[in-house]
């Protein structure tokens, strides 16, 4: 497996020099980005002509990994040349809010299925249910194949986040990576790190994803008592007390954050189902142990493949970026310490992340997370 | 670069901030920032902490409260009193049952010792559970014992008392349960009293009298001590019940009990046996002469006048006395020689006691054995039923039997009730059989109904003596209920003698009885008053012709005339006219003429053993009509 990876600033432009070297021999370039310069029609458009013989595939971001950095209102790229492996794309538009699992079912059979051996989704945002979407592809997939990925972000604002799959970037898409040959190693996990507190509260009154009442009492009012002055951040600021829940059945540990507040109905949307009769429980940050979250990450995946994995892409929740703040960097140096000096981290920091906790669990949509893909051909 | 962090402020003081290089001021700016951001996330962390502690006491004292709440309204609601006790037994919480059960406020019975509202005589009961309780020996104990209310009133509890461990914020405490059952108590004492007691007299009755003997026996036995029993009875109480009414009878032998209670020593025993005999165990004689002595005394129970209805009245009695071990070594042995004795002093004109002998039974005629024989008869059984059926006669079908009774006696074989009853009627005897022939007689109709025996009735007949106990109606009901017969299916049949000798209770024992929907027939009609005017007077439903009149209907035209008098009177009343021993078709064909509606008689059956009439019932073999 071949590697280029670069990174673009309006200061340095790409850092690491033109770009091409891989040429036409390319198979996949991933691209992060902040929303305004994927925008620029004329970048992306560079980057297709650089690797003709790939298919580009990215999203819009709160923040891109590129190595042991983070950076806001960067470009950065990932070209890849596989030994033996092959990659075929999808994409869908998504028709309101309420199409994730249809788009899931879409893009799931739009995928040759012969010789797949994992799926890495894409998707828009904003503009749909992540658990939706994750359930509808997990149910078109066969069972073997395994499938991770994150929702596109946009800085701290949520506003409005775009993917792009060969083509323009645009809102309201979901794109995914198919992975072919048996030479391909994929390892996958998913951890968090945040303390749950307070009481445990009955989701008394919730719709999918929207929530409106914990315990018959307004859940924005709570959120608005606990931030105090920093109410006026929202939604941003909710990130700082994402909600753990326990549903009826027994599933504990899924965390859910918030993306969207709607004053007028008194309502909060989150990236994933928030369903009526679960318990949710407020969680706050520990920085220690976000930290520990993401080299405990790192590890779990890094035994999926067998030695130093050539890639790594790390997909880590907006939440951590906007606790940890200038610490933000330590969660990915130690995802290195425990990766190696010879694999390449490339990622960004999304609105949701997708992946099984461990390999072998159950894929879904996870919320403040650092969830890691690892790639290695032998 | 934003405001400067008062700590950073106060760090850099005194330092030269111009001129720095953009990599210093750039570092510094970083720091600052820093700065703000630990404070803006302790203060926030503060704040959720303090929030989040504020909704945890809230959640629990909203969780405490609606567990109260939970709890005092179940402890409200239960039915039995509850309390939370003390350990030194003061009373710390009680429920709204406790409260009514013993007449006192929640407010007056909180911090009231339990001790203080036992019953005097039970506060000891429960002493050695508690401490054991205490001691943790056992977890929880149940007593039965009596608490005081407001009032005065005793209350029989059932106490549950269980420890509940305490810990270092709550001592122990014991949960009580207090189950009123005052009113089981009550029907509990009265029915060992009733098993025990004569009701009339208050007198030990024949179950304790025996219970009493039998360790009497086995204390003289011990003690190779003679030991006397008496039995007497007054002589011609017959005549006194049937000149001054029952009412005065039964004050007769509650007088009698009374004074035969202050005449005998503390340690002897006096019962009633039934009817108007009495008896006393004389204990601890040392010769069969002391005993004669202690028994000779019986006689003066008579010296004295007995005050009966404002009226005074001198009555006798007769005594028989048998002597342990000299005459027998059981209670049965003594009561049937006791039994010989009495009537020999009977005999001789009573108001004499006599000894029992050897020579005393053999000489003794028949029936003064056979009273004790037939005593006996009944603890044992040897009482039976016979039924003779009766049959409709326009149909030929058999719509009831008359239930007839027979004593089997193991030495005299099968006896008819003409050889008996007299004996019976005049020792009162005749009520404890007389009550069972209508137990059995219902219990039989209802075994041969249920086996598909149709809509037939029994007929039972009664005495005079039974007749004119008021506990008749409750015999009747009891037997009824116990059968579970409809009661019309019960046909009681009563002479007419019967019936006038005292018409006024008559009326209001037949009133009550035909209250329970049990039907009256007259029995023997024609044979006594010929006062026909009762008839309309009393609830009758059919009457009996008497067989004298049947057997020469045919050729005695004066009989003939009768029966037709009968027939159309009873008819006239809306009654029934059932001809009795009709012994072949002739008379059969008259009746039918007459109009007659029943008969019983050897033409269609005689009086049949259980089976046999069971057999025919259940195989309902018919008789052509009359007339055919």
């Amino acid at each position: 497996m071949l590697i280029e990876h670069n990174r673009w600033t309006e200061a340095r432009g790409w850092e690491s020099g033109p770009l091409g070297r891989l040429g036409e021999g390319a198979q996949l370039v991933l691209l992060f980005g902040s929303r305004a310069l994927l925008g620029r029609e004329g970048q992306v458009n560079d980057v297709q002509r650089a690797f003709p013989g790939a298919h580009v595939v990215g999203c819009s971001t709160a923040g891109e990994i590129h190595g042991t950095e983070v950076s806001d209102d960067s470009l950065v790229l990932t070209a890849v040349r596989f030994e033996h492996t092959r990659v075929a794309t999808a994409k869908t538009r998504i028709e309101g809010s309420t199409d994730g699992y249809g788009a899931g079912r879409r893009l799931g059979r739009s995928l040759p299925q012969d010789g797949l051996v994992h799926v890495f989704v894409l998707s828009d945002g904003l503009g749909l249910n992540g658990s939706e979407l994750v359930r509808g592809l997990t149910e078109t997939l066969p069972p073997e194949v395994s499938l991770t990925g994150g929702l596109s972000g946009d800085g701290a604002s949520f506003a409005q986040t775009v993917v792009l799959c060969d083509g323009a970037a645009e809102s309201n898409v979901v794109a995914a990576v198919g992975f072919y040959g048996a030479r391909l190693e994929v390892g996958y996990a998913s951890q968090g790190g945040w303390d749950q507190f307070g009481p445990e509260r009955l989701i008394t009154r919730a719709q999918g994803n929207v929530l409106y009442e914990l315990d018959r009492r307004s859940a924005l009012d709570l959120y608005k008592s606990y931030l105090g002055a920093h109410s006026a951040g929202l939604p941003a600021t909710g990130l700082l007390f994402p909600l753990s829940l326990r549903t009826a059945d027994g599933q504990t540990g899924l965390v859910r954050t918030i993306l969207a507040v709607n004053e007028a109905e008194g309502s909060m949307t989150f990236a994933g189902d928030m369903p009526e009769g679960a318990y949710a429980r407020l969680m706050r940050a520990n920085f220690d142990r976000l930290i520990d979250g993401s080299t405990g990450a790192a590890r779990s995946s890094s035994a999926g493949v067998r030695g130093e994995p050539d890639l790594a892409v790390l997909i880590s929740c907006v939440g951590r970026k906007l606790v940890l703040k200038q610490r933000i960097e330590e969660e990915v140096e130690g995802v290195r310490d425990v990766l190696g000096a010879g694999t390449v981290l490339t990622g960004f920091y999304s609105y949701g992340e997708i992946s099984p906790f461990t390999p072998g669990a159950k894929c879904s949509l996870h919320n403040q997370t650092m969830t890691i893909t690892t790639f290695k051909e032998t | 670069m934003a405001t400067l962090h008062s700590l950073l402020k106060r760090q850099l003081k005194g330092e030269a901030l111009e001129g720095l290089s953009p990599r210093w001021q750039a570092l510094l700016e970083a720091v600052n920032t820093a700065y703000w951001q630990f404070d803006e996330d302790r203060t926030m962390l503060e704040r959720s902490m303090e929030l989040s502690s504020q909704e945890l006491v809230q959640a629990n004292a909203e969780r405490l409260a609606a567990s109260d709440d939970r709890f005092f309204s179940t402890f409200n609601q239960a039915a039995v009193g509850l309390a939370h006790v003390s350990p030194s037994g003061q009373l710390l919480l009680v429920n709204r049952k406790l409260c009514e059960m013993l007449r006192y406020t929640e407010a007056e019975l909180k911090g009231r010792r339990v001790g203080d509202l036992s019953h005097e005589d039970d506060r000891e009961v429960s002493r050695d559970l508690e401490a054991r309780l205490k001691r943790g020996e056992i977890r929880e104990f149940v007593v039965q014992k009596r608490f005081m209310r407001r009032d005065g009133a005793v209350v029989w509890v059932n106490l549950t008392v269980a420890r509940v461990r305490g810990d270092q914020r709550q001592p122990d405490y014991d949960i009580a349960v207090l189950e009123d059952v005052t009113e089981r108590k009550r029907i509990e004492i009265e029915l060992h009293r009733m098993a025990k007691y004569d009701p009339l007299s208050g007198l030990p009755n024949r179950n304790l009298l025996k219970d009493r003997m039998t360790l009497a026996i086995s204390r003289a036995r011990r003690l190779k001590q003679p030991l006397g029993f008496a039995l007497f009875d007054l002589d011609r109480f017959k005549e006194i019940n049937d000149t001054l009414g029952h009412p005065a009878g039964d004050e007769l032998l509650a007088s009698l009990a009374a004074r035969l209670v202050s005449l005998v020593r503390d340690t002897d025993t006096v019962a009633r046996l039934g009817g108007d005999e009495f008896t006393a165990i004389f204990e601890g004689c040392q010769t069969p002469e002391q005993v004669r002595e202690g028994a000779m005394r019986l006689l003066s129970l008579f010296d004295k006048p007995f005050a009966i209805g404002g009226r005074e009245l001198y009555a006798s009695g007769s005594i028989g006395v048998a002597i342990f071990p000299a005459d027998g070594s059981t209670f049965d042995e003594l009561l049937k020689h006791a039994d010989i004795a009495m009537y020999a002093a009977k005999r001789e004109g009573g108001a004499a006691l006599r000894l029992y002998s050897p020579e005393l039974h053999a000489a003794s005629p028949d029936g003064f054995s056979m009273h004790a024989e037939l005593r006996r008869a009944l603890d044992r059984g040897e009482f039976e039923l016979h039924y003779q059926p009766k049959i409709a006669v326009p149909t030929g079908r058999i719509v009831g039997v008359e239930a007839l009774l027979r004593w089997r006696s193991p030495d005299r074989g099968l006896v008819g009730p003409s050889d008996f009853i007299h004996l019976a009627e005049e020792t009162g005897l005749i009520e404890p059989i007389g009550n069972w022939v209508i137990e059995e007689a219902c219990r039989a109709l209802a075994a041969w109904r249920a086996e598909g025996a149709g809509e037939i009735s029994v007929a039972v007949n009664l005495s005079s003596r039974q007749f004119q106990n008021r506990g008749l109606v409750d015999v009747v009901a009891r037997a009824l209920e116990k059968s579970a017969l409809p009661a019309a299916c019960l046909v009681l049949e009563i002479t007419e003698t019967v019936m006038m000798e005292r018409a006024g209770q008559a009326r209001e024992v037949l009133d009550a009885l035909v209250a329970t929907g049990v039907r009256v027939a007259i029995d023997d009609f024609g044979t006594g008053y010929a006062s026909l005017s009762y008839l309309r007077r009393f609830p009758v439903h059919s009457v009996k012709i008497d067989r004298e009149f049947v057997r020469d209907i045919e050729s005695d035209a004066g009989d003939a005339a009768i029966v037709r008098a009968i027939v159309h009177l009873a008819h006239s009343l809306g009654l029934l006219a059932v001809a009795e021993g009709v012994e072949n078709q002739a008379q059969l064909h008259f009746l039918a003429e007459l109009g007659c509606d029943e008969y019983q008689g050897f033409h269609f059956s005689a009086a049949l053993p259980v089976r046999e009439v069971g057999a025919m019932l259940l195989g309902a073999p018919r008789c052509p009509p009359a007339g055919a």
